[in-house]
């Protein structure tokens, strides 16, 4: 799960999983469309969660996948991309400023993390960014400009399809640059990383400033992903926006669907979301027991994850069938 | 500022700081014999706040006997999880086993959650009354949590520093490869320090319900104060935990006096942050650890 | 704990619908003729124990209406859902009783954040939606909202009978306000702090962080500040911790005043500690209407015990809805209307909103812990005081 995935199959250039590629765009412009297409409420709130924890999923992967440094300030910076929004539009400002403020700020923010803890190994790593979360959380609550306790809300209700549009839009950009990062030389060099740091350093890799980037790119996807839920949300309070709950799903969904691939935090999310569905009618204060328990699971027995594992047991059966036509048309020997 | 008030700051610092020790003192053993993060610790300091409050309030238990049931509850607990899942990762990645316990604290909060329901708990049983001493005035309910920690850590310290089973961990810390080829029993170490570490936060815990009250997160938020003197004090050295979790009680203690709560806790973190770059492997730790 | 599931609300709906059948009191009525209100609760999560309340107050209004033989003859149906004390999941759930379930309109969840968050979802659809324990009046200074009204009094006043109190006894001149950094709280301690000024008092806040347990070092600042009495302006939990320092502690002002020490659980949460403290409520039991005594009566008959202060907001909004609908009809914009200019009797008084849909006909009552009872101690029926409070042992 943290660990790479085994050596032996051949890397996938781009072109092979150019159809792959153009199917996730394809389902990301259909999600878009929902709220013209006459679908229920119900069914495309889901299709919005879904595309919120697979964009927060794919900014984890996007660090902490690759990396194998597990980051819990996920869900703070997705929150201080959704204050920043809310501030800058309240205050005037064009959507694309805002947005872009929302980006920014979550990029400084975990430039701050980085550029501190990044050169230390994964746990000191791991725990600055449990203490940033808690930190942001204090801070957030504390002072004036960002409305103390009881948050901010947007002094203007925006229509639903907007943050609807632009989370499909950034689900689907998310998923198709973290599956073509995997394939570039880029990639090579991150999962080196993980594999063996030392050893990566050995030939030449610098990991603390392929780290940072990665971690600031992650940080203004989580951002942009903050700002467009903020849209939707329209009122802001800090104790749910920077509660670690956040950062849970944003590790869960990938770890869940499989790490360091981009089918894998869709997987994730679609299962959480599921979970959380089903578990509204029949038990709904055990959704956060049955994630742990899955999350428990995944890491002790599928450890790279459901899709892979699916993809594993798919694969096995096919080449079982495979095998046993192979040895009918040889004959019994 | 006089020299009263000082005291009765000291004071009040004090108890929550060996609270946090009792805490830490767990976090610490565990990382440095298994070299696991145990995101869980809080789970185990709710299992004992719950467990002393059914004892009060359904069988009429004084809550100071909760502190040895807790113990003992926290450590058959501790020992069922060592056994059946922490084992079963032992030689994997510390992230993954971070993940672990990570996902067993989730699955733990929810449990309580749905248990308990959300509210709090609490009970009015337990010392009552107040000690004077040179105008310092401190109750004795906290005198009792004060004395309990003292004497628990200090029990804790004295099996890690000079018996024979502590030898062995403090071996096992070392170098557990040397300590397994010595003929020490690894595994069986493991568990007894898993079980004596998360014993120690359920008596914790049963504390915490005498002087606080009982949420389902009531562990959480110890336990994150915890990962920051286990950090400070130096991952895996227990002196240093204890050392840490004291000073940062008194530290607590002046500045929300002089400030307010939440700046003290902003305080606190920003400090945190401070060593983390500082000194990385905290002020007493070996320098093979961070 | 149970989980009301949609099935049972059905079920006991159609229940009631049987009974009135048999017993001749209403005309035959199909589905379509339904009127539902939709209401997400926080079943389960850190809300639970009170929210069960509101529960119950919905439900008990609910059959009593049905009883009766409906709204304009129509029965009612509350459909529920659990927000697991969640805003997020509060919000999804109004947009799932609207679009899926097509409510009428929306009774209100537990907590201010719930209520702001299901508050975006009805602006949007267009719904009326009441506040039923939103006493964070901010919720409507924020944000224009046009089709939510606070139906609880509002948290600005939280003080206001505890300073009653201390202006007409006299004596004392220092106090200290602590209040959490929520907020409710925060608005309640700005009020209080601007009125003890004007009434000549030396008064200090005092902030502490939720969740917080350890109160020592604002009980010594407290001690170092002189105050003769002191008003703790929130939650429960963190309430009984402040109490138990400062009785520790050996600090025994002459007037203490916490807002939820109505609650009944305080007497067994402080014991004999706690003769002689205030605490505000929104209602209580032993209020002298006969539209009380009844609602009181018919609580206990069916739950067994007295009814807390949120089944009785709870069984308000109903009340309040009911006025609206036998008024207007069911046209959401006509019950909206409704609701923004009417003065509405209920259980909790006289409903009233102002133009930004905050309320101001409900006011707070005081009451005073005095041989081990909480008594009314406001208002012209109101029990003598205890004054000073009995020293802490």
């Amino acid at each position: 799960m943290i660990r790479e995935r085994p050596a032996t199959p051949v890397r996938r250039t781009v072109r092979s999983v150019r159809p792959g590629l153009l199917a996730a765009a394809a389902l990301a412009a259909l999600a878009a469309a929902m709220p013209w297409l006459g679908v229920s409420s119900y069914a495309r709130t889901l299709v919005y969660y879904t595309a919120y924890f697979l964009t927060l999923g794919q900014a984890w992967n996007l660090m902490s996948g690759l990396t194998g440094y597990v980051s819990f300030a996920h869900g703070a910076l997705a929150g201080i991309g959704a204050y920043a929004a809310v501030i800058a539009l309240n205050a005037e400002w064009p959507m694309a400023a805002a947005l872009g403020a929302a980006a920014a700020t979550a990029v400084l923010a975990s430039l701050v993390i980085g550029a501190t803890s990044l050169r230390l190994r994964g746990t000191a790593f791991t725990f600055a960014t449990l203490f940033f979360q808690e930190l942001v959380l204090l801070v957030v609550r504390k002072l004036r400009f960002t409305g103390g306790p009881g948050g901010i809300v947007l002094s203007e209700i925006l229509p639903v399809w907007l943050p609807h549009v632009m989370m499909m839009v950034l689900a689907g950009g998310a998923s198709i640059a973290v599956a073509l990062l995997c394939r570039s030389r880029v990639g090579v060099r991150i999962l080196a990383i993980k594999n063996d740091e030392v050893a990566a350093a050995a030939v030449g890799i610098d990991a603390t400033r392929l780290k940072l980037v990665l971690f600031c790119a992650s940080a203004g996807l989580a951002g942009l992903a903050g700002a467009a839920h903020g849209l939707f949300a329209a009122s802001l309070y800090p104790d749910v926006l920077f509660s670690v709950d956040v950062s849970l799903v944003a590790l869960a969904v990938p770890l869940i669907g499989g790490v360091a691939t981009a089918a894998g935090p869709l997987a994730g999310a679609v299962v959480y979301v599921g979970i959380r569905e089903v578990l509204q009618s029949i038990a709904p204060g055990l959704h956060v027991t049955i994630v742990g328990l899955l999350l428990l699971g995944v890491v002790m027995f599928m450890n790279e994850g459901v899709a892979v594992a699916i993809g594993r047991a798919a694969a096995r059966w096919r080449g079982h069938g495979g095998r046993q036509r192979a040895r009918a048309a040889a004959g019994d020997d | 500022m006089s020299l009263t008030l000082a005291c009765q700051l000291v004071m009040n610092g004090l108890v929550f700081g060996a609270l946090l020790g009792l805490v830490a003192l767990g976090l610490a053993l565990i990382f440095g014999v298994m070299r696991v993060v145990n995101f869980a610790h809080g789970e185990f300091i709710t299992l004992g706040a719950y467990a002393t409050f059914l004892l009060v309030t359904r069988l009429a238990v004084p809550p100071l006997t909760g502190v040895p049931v807790a113990l003992v509850l926290g450590a058959l607990a501790g020992w069922f999880i060592q056994r059946t899942v922490l084992s079963r990762v032992s030689g994997r990645p510390e992230l993954e086993v971070l993940m672990v316990t990570y996902a067993l604290s989730v699955v733990g909060l929810g449990l309580f959650s749905q248990g308990f329901g959300g509210d709090f708990r609490s009970y009015a049983e337990g010392p009552t009354g107040n000690l004077r001493l040179a105008g310092v005035v401190v109750g004795w309910r906290s005198l009792s949590v004060l004395i309990v920690c003292l004497v628990m850590g200090a029990l804790t310290l004295l099996l890690v520093q000079r018996s024979r089973t502590g030898l062995g961990l403090r071996a096992i810390a070392q170098n557990r490869d040397a300590s397994a080829a010595c003929g020490i029993n690894v595994p069986r170490s493991e568990q007894l320090a898993f079980s004596l570490a998360v014993g120690l936060a359920a008596a914790a815990g049963a504390l915490v319900s005498l002087i606080g009250t009982t949420t389902p997160t009531v562990g959480h938020e110890w336990v994150l104060d915890g990962f920051v003197v286990v950090v400070l004090g130096g991952m895996g050295s227990i002196t240093g935990a204890v050392v840490a979790s004291l000073a940062l009680g008194l530290i607590h203690s002046f500045a929300s006096y002089a400030l307010d709560d939440s700046w003290a806790r902003i305080l606190t973190y920003l400090l945190l942050y401070l060593a983390i770059l500082v000194r990385p492997h905290g002020l007493l730790g070996r320098r093979a650890e961070l | 704990m149970t989980v009301l599931s949609r099935r049972t609300f059905v079920a006991s709906g159609a229940a009631v619908l049987g009974a009135g059948l048999t017993g001749g009191l209403m005309r035959r009525v199909e589905a379509a003729e339904l009127i539902k209100l939709g209401a997400a609760l926080s079943l389960t999560g850190r809300f639970s124990d009170s929210a069960k309340y509101c529960q119950e107050g919905y439900v008990l209004w609910s059959e009593h209406v049905n009883a009766k033989g409906g709204i304009n003859g129509r029965p009612v149906q509350v459909v529920l859902y659990d927000d697991e004390s969640n805003p997020d999941t509060g919000r999804v759930l109004a947009e799932r009783l609207i679009d899926r379930d097509g409510v009428l309109a929306i009774l209100g969840p537990y907590s201010s954040p719930i209520t702001d968050a299901m508050a975006t979802a009805t602006e949007r659809a267009q719904v009326p939606m009441l506040g039923t324990i939103a006493s964070d009046s901010s919720i409507w200074d924020r944000r224009k909202l046009r089709w939510s009204f606070q139906a609880f009094p509002s948290s600005d006043v939280d003080h206001e009978g505890f300073l009653k109190i201390l202006g007409d006894k006299g004596g004392i001149k220092k106090l200290a306000i602590v209040y959490e950094e929520a907020p409710f709280s925060i608005a309640a301690k700005e009020w209080a702090v601007r009125k003890a000024k004007e009434m000549g008092l030396a008064v200090e806040a005092f902030g502490y962080n939720p969740g917080a347990q350890d109160f020592r070092s604002i009980i010594e600042r407290i001690v170092a500040f002189g105050a003769e009495a002191v008003s703790m302006g929130g939650y429960y939990q963190p309430s009984i911790a402040l109490t138990r320092q400062m009785i520790e502690r050996g600090y025994n002002p002459a007037a203490y005043h916490f807002i939820q020490a109505a609650d009944g659980v305080t007497k067994d949460a402080l014991g004999a500690n706690v003769e002689g403290i205030f605490g505000r409520s929104a209602w209580e039991s032993t209020i002298d209407t006969p539209a009380n005594k009844a609602f009181v009566q018919a609580y206990q008959a069916k739950f067994n015990r007295i009814p807390s202060y949120h089944s009785a907001a709870a069984y308000a909004c109903g009340q309040v809805f009911d006025a609206a609908i036998r008024a207007k009809g069911t046209d959401r914009k006509a019950i909206r209307d409704h609701l923004a200019t009417a003065t509405i009797p209920t259980v909790l008084g006289g409903f009233h909103a102002n133009a930004k849909g905050q309320q101001e006909g409900y006011r707070y009552v005081l009451i005073q812990w005095q041989g081990g009872s909480a008594k009314l101690v406001s208002g012209d029926s109101g029990t003598a005081l205890l004054w000073p409070k009995p020293k802490w042992k």
